[in-house]
């Protein structure tokens, strides 16, 4: 099959949604997925059981997505996907992840296996240090887009991928996310702060502090 | 979860104090709310617990509040924001 010389950027998305954590990253995704797809971007959603290694290993070869955006658990050697099955690891094989960008929800994962990526010729990896912390309201439970509070914490997440696919670099990316929460925190120390808002300042200053960027700042899709 | 390497260099009467703030401040916490660290979700109660046990997830709730406490007492989060947002200008 011929190769257009315009090939269509793509996002590839892992969804696990196992348990409640996963589930609640598994629907704060879908304002992601919206916008690439009214960018006209190819998306490549790997949700619930095709959160898997053979999955995105598959995809990841055969499409080579520009932008690969993976929720799940994790360690500082690894991500996985669904029931927890490992995803990507140090030993995995990352020739096909040279020149992606990678965001990466998942926990500690930026400690040792973004950097390993990193070197490895993906051009950026942003991601954290430490664990991911959110408060989520159980009143919300089947309708997670709605949580007050929870939208606190994932939406200037979600700022990482909306800001690279609308065309800027994962500098501006990892700013815009920054500011976003530094601005909900700001708020959350002020005394207009709701109580729920007051109770999630600490939480929202280790995420604050444990998300990095590492590698080409100026890497775009 | 990952090693509290703060933690555990807390002397007994830190880890105590410690632990009486952050009991306080999670007793106040909604019963619908619930606190996702990592792989791990639990409610207020069982946050009190894990605090109250002093085991790896009570530590690195302990931590958590002590980073924020600490770094809010000294400015720099304040300091943060300003330098932050002046660099972005």
């Amino acid at each position: 099959m011929a190769r257009s010389t315009a090939m269509k950027k793509t996002i590839l998305i892992t969804r696990p949604n196992h348990d409640p954590t996963t589930n609640y990253l598994f629907y704060w995704s879908l304002p992601v997925i919206k916008l690439a797809q009214k960018k006209q971007v190819g998306v490549l959603d790997l949700s619930g059981t095709k959160a898997s290694h053979k999955y995105f290993w598959s995809y990841i070869s055969s499409r080579s997505p520009s932008l690969v955006f993976i929720n799940g658990h994790g360690n500082e050697k690894s991500v996985t996907g669904q029931h927890n099955e490992p995803i990507i690891t140090l030993e995995s094989k990352t020739s096909n992840l040279v020149n992606s960008i990678l965001y990466v929800r998942s926990c500690s994962s930026a400690e040792v296996l973004g950097a390993h990526l990193v070197t490895n010729g993906a051009s950026c990896f942003i991601g954290y240090k430490r664990e991911y912390i959110f408060f989520r309201n159980l009143d919300f439970d089947t309708r997670p887009l709605e949580d007050p509070i929870a939208r606190f914490f994932l939406e200037p997440s979600n700022l990482i991928p909306t800001t690279i696919l609308k065309g800027y670099s994962a500098g501006v990316a990892y700013t815009r996310s920054q500011k976003a929460m530094r601005r909900n925190l700001l708020k959350f120390l002020s005394s207009e702060a709701s109580f729920e808002e007051r109770l999630s300042v600490s939480y929202l200053w280790s995420n604050i502090r444990s998300q990095v960027l590492l590698g080409n700042s100026n890497a775009k899709m | 979860m990952s090693n509290n390497k703060s933690a555990s260099v807390w002397n007994k009467e830190t880890k105590e104090q410690l632990q009486k703030l952050v009991l306080a401040r999670l007793m106040i916490v909604p019963r619908n709310l619930k606190l996702s660290i990592g792989s791990v979700e639990f409610a207020r109660d069982d946050a009190v617990t894990h605090v109250k046990r002093g085991d790896d997830i009570g530590e690195k709730i302990m931590e958590i509040q002590l980073e924020f406490l600490r770094d809010l007492a000294s400015g720099k989060i304040y300091s943060d924001e300003k330098d932050y947002f002046d660099n972005q200008a």
